[in-house]
């Protein structure tokens, strides 16, 4: 059954998640729609990454991790029992606050998320690693070192490659998980300017405590306080209208 | 309420433990206080020439058991860390067992090999080599292999899951090449304590049927082989 094309690539409904006695997230509802940057702000520890861990199920490595609540992922049940994990993985991809290259070359980085999904042939591979490094806007620095390991790279670079790699497993929907945390100034900018690129073909979830940079990077925010969603809506909203003295309270800088 | 639980099985535990430790202690005190026992069943009649070299007979025969004991840990330290949750019961008795038996040092494994072998018994049968074998290089051997897994980076092992990555193809693509210099130091380790404990064992035979202090040069060679690999343990670890 195809989707509307209005239909939210993400809806989640009353989701509460533990680990152990922890009850990190309370009550969460919201949906993430195709074409639009999503973020999601607040103080450290407040559930941002509990939250997107839950979204590609990366929470299930946990052993004392506990949820209610509905996630659907394209209109289908996310945690449902029929769900391949290894499937729906790459459809949700994560690229992590700290470049996670692999220990192989550049160009088996990019190359891998594909071959996990059968892909053998070299020519193929060939395709989809170009096509990858040049969306993450990496191609031109590293066209005529593809056999280099990443080590060669700046820490901008290799989170630039995380996000390559990423887009090799075909998703759909793409976290950043405070992606921009090890980066210097110069390269927080091009990092950006990848994530708008990025949004007129993937939904996008971008996890950042830096306040400036979530209204600058998303169209759609949330702001999220000791595990509860206080405020969701138009990122213009959130920052220049706040409904909730908490959000109001945050984004002027008097909170967190 | 799990804490409970877990003070509980602790408390079991180590009374049980305990109450082994005093079975233990009262067995050994009744075995030495009665010299005659030890002193009755050594012949040394039955130690000639032939047993020296009917031991490195075994001992070679020993070399593919060896290969297998090593793999089956490497594969029993695989399955602690990537397979079995840590907070089970099960990981933890394992990983309570194996950390006492790696306490034990390789001597006392040696000298109850030497007594049981070929004092008790008098006969070098192939299930005491590999009982010694078992103790010897086993818990040693998976304690290492657990710890150089745990040096893998968690976030290495996630980024591997969130791109669709099967358990298996987690640990063969990327924890087994983080970590193979690391095991392939463990199994020096391993045939380092084996040669050494291999030329504990003939010595202590030689001298006991020379009744000489003096050591045939296949123990020479043995200790410096253990020595050798010993060295290059360090170096690739």
């Amino acid at each position: 059954m195809q989707q509307p094309i209005n239909a939210p690539t993400l809806y989640i409904n009353d989701l509460n998640v533990w680990f152990g006695k922890n009850h990190v997230l309370k009550d969460l509802t919201f949906d993430v729609f195709p074409r639009q940057v999503t973020s999601f702000i607040g103080p450290s520890k407040c559930g941002k990454t509990a939250l997107v861990r839950c979204l590609n199920r990366l929470n299930d490595l946990k052993s004392d991790f506990r949820y209610t609540g509905n996630v659907q992922f394209n209109g289908k049940d996310l945690y449902s029992s029929k769900v391949n994990v290894t499937d729906i993985s790459p459809k949700i991809g994560m690229v992590f606050h700290k470049p996670i290259p692999f220990r192989r070359s550049i160009y088996e980085n990019v190359a891998y998320p594909a071959r996990l999904r059968g892909i053998k042939q070299s020519s193929e591979l060939d395709t989809i690693v170009e096509e990858c490094l040049i969306e993450a806007q990496l191609w031109d620095e590293v066209c005529h070192d593809l056999d280099a390991s990443p080590d060669i790279l700046t820490i901008g670079q290799q989170q630039q490659l995380c996000i390559a790699r990423a887009l090799a497993g075909n998703p759909e929907v793409l976290i950043f998980d405070e992606p921009c945390e090890q980066l210097d100034a110069m390269e927080t900018p091009k990092l950006e300017v990848t994530v708008q690129n990025l949004k007129s073909r993937y939904s996008l979830i971008f996890v950042t405590n830096k306040r400036r940079q979530a209204a600058r990077v998303s169209d759609v925010a949330g702001f999220l306080y000791n595990g509860e969603l206080i405020e969701f809506g138009h990122t213009e909203q959130i920052f220049t209208n706040p409904k909730n003295k908490l959000t109001e309270d945050y984004v002027t800088g008097r909170l967190g | 309420m799990n804490a409970n639980i877990m003070n509980r099985s602790e408390l079991i535990y180590h009374t049980i433990a305990i109450i082994s430790l005093v079975i233990v202690i009262i067995l050994l005190w009744n075995f030495t206080s009665d010299g005659s026992y030890v002193e009755g069943k050594i012949n040394s009649d039955v130690i000639t020439e032939e047993t020296v070299s009917t031991i490195y007979g075994q001992l070679y025969r020993m070399i593919p058991t060896f290969c297998g004991v090593i793999l089956f840990s490497i594969v029993i330290s695989f399955y602690l860390e990537e397979w079995l949750q840590q907070t089970s019961w099960q990981y933890q008795i394992i990983e309570r067992h194996i950390a006492i038996l790696a306490r034990v040092p390789s001597l006392v494994v040696g000298i109850l090999a030497v007594y049981f072998i070929f004092f008790h018994f008098q006969n070098i049968t192939y299930y005491g080599l590999l009982l010694t074998v078992v103790l010897l290089v086993m818990p040693v051997t998976i304690q290492s292999t657990q710890k150089s897994i745990q040096t893998v980076d968690i976030s290495v092992r996630e980024a591997a899951y969130a791109l669709g990555a099967t358990r298996w193809r987690v640990v063969t693509d990327h924890v087994f090449p983080h970590t193979f210099s690391k095991i392939l130091a463990v199994i020096c380790t391993a045939i380092s304590r084996i040669l050494a404990i291999a030329a504990f064992l003939v010595a202590s035979v030689w001298i006991y049927g020379s009744n000489s202090f003096s050591f045939p040069k296949s123990v020479i060679l043995l200790i410096t082989g253990a020595l050798i690999v010993s060295v290059l343990s360090s170096l690739l670890d």
